[in-house]
């Protein structure tokens, strides 16, 4: 009881006390609020504390990923040089030189009928630095004569900039080339805060006065026609918050403007701005940053703009796409010119300067003239060399710079060949061609480097590349090494070989019976013609003579990596190959049995110009160059006796060249690979539905070769006498020995000790004829 | 490879007696003189020999084929360069510089140097000597031959230089360990 009781009091004890509080919920909700305030405070607090570190972080730390850069190789400029005046051209205007009355700043160039002026821009090679400079050159015809400095003086040897071809961008496709403030051209500082933010220099992150103004001015317009953001705004919305318009995102960002105005200097911010801002967009390509939209725009460095370039870039910066030059010339001439007006108001520029800039066309480049991403099969083999050696995170953020062998002068004439002789062969074969496509690799022989490479039809096509991953049946391309095997053997170009039908059974039942082209046989036939003439039935009597392994095994020594299989049918060209495989087997031939890996890179730097890896040029003899040296006859003789020797249609007489042409079962690919002194290329013609062609390798692929070195303008192949080849006039017929003079009787190429015993009966075999000799030494020529 | 140079210095000795009678004139048994007999083979490829840098090219004949003969007007547009020699001042530049920088020790630099010269002289055998220099005393040995080889396939009929040839793949070979080897080249570097 006396606990009941004790119970009810307490309670009733409880309910006066809540009584007695009732009058004071107001201070009940004043201290929830203070709890809740001050929670809120702390978590602000914590915020603003977390979006510092983040600021701070950001700021200092890496800023950008920052895409590798790849070059392409540099143009030499030297006395005694073949180089045109047009050649040179093409080089300045991928270099985005503009062509003046008067040289008189970097990146211009001067032309006058046999001597060119040219104001370098200068480089930062990683083997030394190329100042900028002012080169006059005088040309002969299309001989580079002599190059003088700015006193006078005579210069051996001078390096244009290489032009930039491409980058290697990370997923978000951001590219940017990273620039200083001090790099900024007068103006353009001027122009950016005139036009986007007047009192950058005296706010605090924020601008309540220019928040305010925004806010009469939508107010008055009924509509939003301005933006109260300040430049640093601006900064913090592109660094550091994703685009998408979240109220978090709004709330941080006033926060993180005051915050980065209160940690770094103006200047700081400006040039963080200035290689942030957004500026356009080229297929999936974000340009951002002022340094790439100078190239993007003008094909220009900043450093060179001109007052009318700067203000446009600064006009832009409102709306890249609204303001696009491209696509809205008009409107965005009326906004640069509304720059150049506050700029001359505000007193930065006369209203002269103003004057003149404003009657300046926009002066934008057309995008496809722009080098960068011209050349996507080229860059796709850099790529896939690089991507063995660096991983993804490295190519597209470390600002690696990749200097390559791409000669973008050989690149120009490969897919002009390429393109022109595919358009001529449509218009004459119709239908069957419409669909037509090709693949093209060009490469100096001499030093291994890849110099062009076309990967189809539709050269600025970023996808499937023919020149590397089009495995096609080389057909006879085959042939000299089938030939080249049989030559380190027993056979002598003068040997005679049968041509006439053949079977072979296979392993799987089925019987291989080899046609000759011409669908009829040549009987006895000497080794050079079967090979100039392509016989089918001799060369493959010849590669059963042989065997399929030792021609395996030539064609590994030749360069080849890939495992092949030994079928018969290999030795006429089954196997499946692609044009930069077969250019190494060629490549190799044409460098007397060395083997010179094709190198498409010449070396990888980081920003910092330091070197991470080179490719350097190395060799290894793999086959001996005696049996080279016959093959290389027998390459000429395909030019100038048997199935390409149309390619003398059009190339001088005294130009060497040597090659083989190409077909394959049913004229499905049309093949020519061959080269010159200084050039080797490789064409490849066909569908890629692999269906048949009404074309053979000398009327396809051949015409673009020959196309391509009319334009070239090699130099002669010239065979490096090997110590143990003599010369011997033979009967053709019999392979006998003969003499200079006898009936049938022609000069022949022999490893030494390997000649013809017997003789014919003509001639005496003269092998060196003194009175020869004293004429060939005073013959006037 | 041995037996390649033992045939290549039999000849070369051969070259040196012959080419006493024409400077620099390659020994090879002289075939064709172009200007006397184009017009009287009719049979196709012809053989010329370069005097100067011992090459042996093909030369054109009309060989009653019924090819069409090029006129004047188009070879002149495509008319054959001559190659760049080591007289030329670029070529000296590049070279004087390597060394300069293989002497300091820089031999990055000197390689670049040295590749410069060889894309713009790849028949010019002073190029190879001074890359098969580098590469010996980068302790490269079988680059270092190679280099050397392939040089000496360009200095033929150039008695002191294929002398100075001999010599280096001798320093190369011995420093590589490569005794016998090394004695075999310097028998040859004698016969010049």
């Amino acid at each position: 009881m006396a606990k009941k009781r004790g119970a009810a009091s307490s309670r009733s004890q409880k309910s006066r006390k809540t009584k007695s509080n009732k009058p004071s919920w107001k201070r009940r909700l004043f201290i929830l609020l203070l709890k809740v305030s001050l929670v809120m405070l702390i978590i602000a607090a914590v915020g603003l504390v977390y979006l510092d570190a983040q600021v701070r972080a950001k700021f200092e730390g890496k800023r950008w990923a920052l895409p590798a850069k790849v070059y392409a190789r540099p143009l030499e400029l030297f006395p005694g040089q073949q180089l045109s005046r047009d050649d040179l051209k093409i080089e300045l205007k991928g270099l985005g030189y503009q062509f003046t009355s008067r040289a008189s700043q970097p990146g211009t160039a001067e032309w006058a009928t046999s001597r060119v002026r040219v104001f370098t821009r200068g480089f930062d090679f990683p083997d030394g630095q190329e100042s900028a400079r002012k080169l006059l050159i005088d040309f002969s015809g299309d001989t580079l004569t002599r190059i003088r400095d700015e006193s006078g003086g005579q210069l051996p040897l001078a390096r244009l900039e290489p032009v930039l071809i491409g980058g290697i961008y990370p997923k978000d496709n951001e590219d940017r080339d990273l620039i200083q403030l001090s790099e900024a051209p007068p103006h353009l500082l001027d122009a950016l805060i005139a036009i986007e933010d007047r009192n950058y220099y005296s706010h605090f992150g924020i601008s309540p006065k220019g928040i305010a103004r925004a806010m009469v001015a939508n107010i008055k317009a009924g509509r939003f026609v301005q933006g109260g953001s300040t430049l640093t705004q601006q900064l913090i919305k592109n660094f550091y918050l994703s685009s998408e318009r979240s109220l978090s995102r709004k709330l941080a960002e006033i926060p993180m403007a005051l915050l980065l105005d209160l940690h770094y200097s103006k200047d700081e911010i400006l040039e963080a701005y200035l290689n942030e801002v957004y500026l356009g967009q080229e297929g999936s390509r974000a340009i951002h940053g002022f340094g790439l939209a100078s190239q993007y725009l003008f094909a220009q460095p900043i450093r060179e703009l001109k007052l009318h370039q700067v203000a446009l870039m600064a006009a832009m910066v409102k709306g890249p796409s609204f303001y696009d030059p491209r696509r809205h010339p008009q409107r965005a001439i009326e906004r640069r010119n509304l720059v150049l007006k506050v700029l001359q108001e505000q007193g930065s520029i006369t209203l002269e300067e103003r004057g003149e800039a404003e009657k300046q066309p926009l002066g934008v480049v057309k995008q496809q003239s722009l080098l960068k991403g011209a050349y996507p099969a080229y860059l796709d083999l850099v790529k896939r060399q690089l991507r063995e050696e660096y991983p993804e995170e490295a190519l597209n953020s470390e600002g690696l710079r990749v200097f390559t062998a791409l000669d973008p002068i050989a690149q120009t004439r490969a897919e002009n060949s390429l393109v022109s002789v595919i358009g001529k062969l449509q218009q004459r074969y119709g239908k069957p061609v419409k669909e037509l496509e090709g693949s093209m690799v060009v490469s100096n022989p001499l030093s291994g480097e890849v110099l062009a490479i076309v990967g189809g039809r539709n050269t600025r096509y970023q996808g499937f590349n023919r020149a590397l991953d089009t495995l096609r049946p080389v057909g006879s391309l085959i042939k000299p090494v089938v030939y080249l095997a049989a030559l380190e053997g027993d056979y002598t170009l003068a040997s005679i070989i049968e041509d006439e039908p053949i079977e072979v059974k296979l392993p799987n039942g089925d019987v291989w019976q080899p046609q000759n082209y011409s669908r009829t046989s040549h009987g006895p036939v000497p080794l050079h013609t079967a090979l100039s003439h392509s016989y089918n039935q001799s060369s493959a009597r010849l590669g059963l003579e042989v065997g399929t392994s030792r021609v395996v095994d030539m064609l590994k020594r030749l360069g080849l990596q890939r495992d092949v299989d030994e079928y018969p049918s290999m030795l006429l060209g089954s196997t499946a190959l692609s044009p930069l495989e077969v250019a190494q087997l060629y490549q190799t031939i044409a460098g007397n049995g060395f083997q010179v890996p094709m190198r498409a890179i010449r070396m990888v730097t980081d920003n910092e110009n330091e070197e991470l890896s080179r490719y350097s040029y190395n060799m290894l003899q793999t086959v001996a160059s005696g049996p080279v040296h016959l093959i290389q006859y027998g390459l000429q003789e395909v030019v100038r006796e048997g199935t390409a020797r149309s390619v003398y249609n059009r190339l001088p007489q005294e130009l060497t060249v040597a090659g083989k042409t190409g077909t394959t079962n049913d004229q499905r690919d049309s093949w020519f690979a061959g080269f010159a002194g200084d050039r080797l290329a490789v064409v490849w013609l066909g569908l890629d539905d692999n269906k048949p062609l009404p074309l053979t390798g000398s009327s396809g692929a051949l015409r673009v070769w020959t196309e391509f070195m009319v334009q070239a303008r090699p130099q002669p192949f010239m065979a490096e006498r090997s110590d143990t080849i003599s010369y011997h006039w033979v009967e053709d017929s019999s392979g006998l020995m003969s003499g200079e003079g006898c009936e049938g009787a022609r000069q022949l190429p022999f490893i030494e000790g390997t000649e013809p015993k017997e003789s014919s009966g003509c001639g005496d075999n003269v092998i060196s004829n003194p009175l020869d000799l004293l004429k060939r030494w005073f013959r006037t020529e | 490879m041995s037996k390649v140079i033992t045939t290549g210095c039999g000849l070369l000795l051969t070259s040196l007696l012959v080419g006493c009678m024409g400077g620099n004139a390659n020994i090879n048994p002289i075939v064709e003189d172009r200007s006397v007999s184009r017009s009287t083979t009719g049979n196709g490829v012809m053989i010329d020999q370069n005097v100067s840098s011992g090459t042996a090219v093909t030369t054109p004949v009309d060989t009653g084929q019924g090819f069409t003969v090029v006129n004047s007007q188009m070879s002149s547009q495509v008319a054959a360069p001559t190659p760049v020699s080591s007289s030329n001042p670029a070529v000296i530049a590049l070279l004087q510089g390597a060394e300069e920088q293989q002497k300091q020790g820089e031999f990055s630099a000197a390689q670049s140097s040295l590749e410069r010269a060889q894309r713009i002289a790849p028949r010019d055998p002073h190029v190879y000597m001074q890359l098969a220099d580098l590469r010996r005393q980068q302790g490269q040995y079988l680059q270092a031959e190679q280099f050397a080889l392939k040089g000496l396939t360009l200095a033929r009929g150039q008695s002191a230089l294929e002398r100075k040839f001999w010599i280096l793949i001798a320093d190369i070979r011995s420093e590589g360990g490569d005794h016998s080897g090394a004695a075999a080249a310097r028998d040859k570097a004698r016969l010049y």
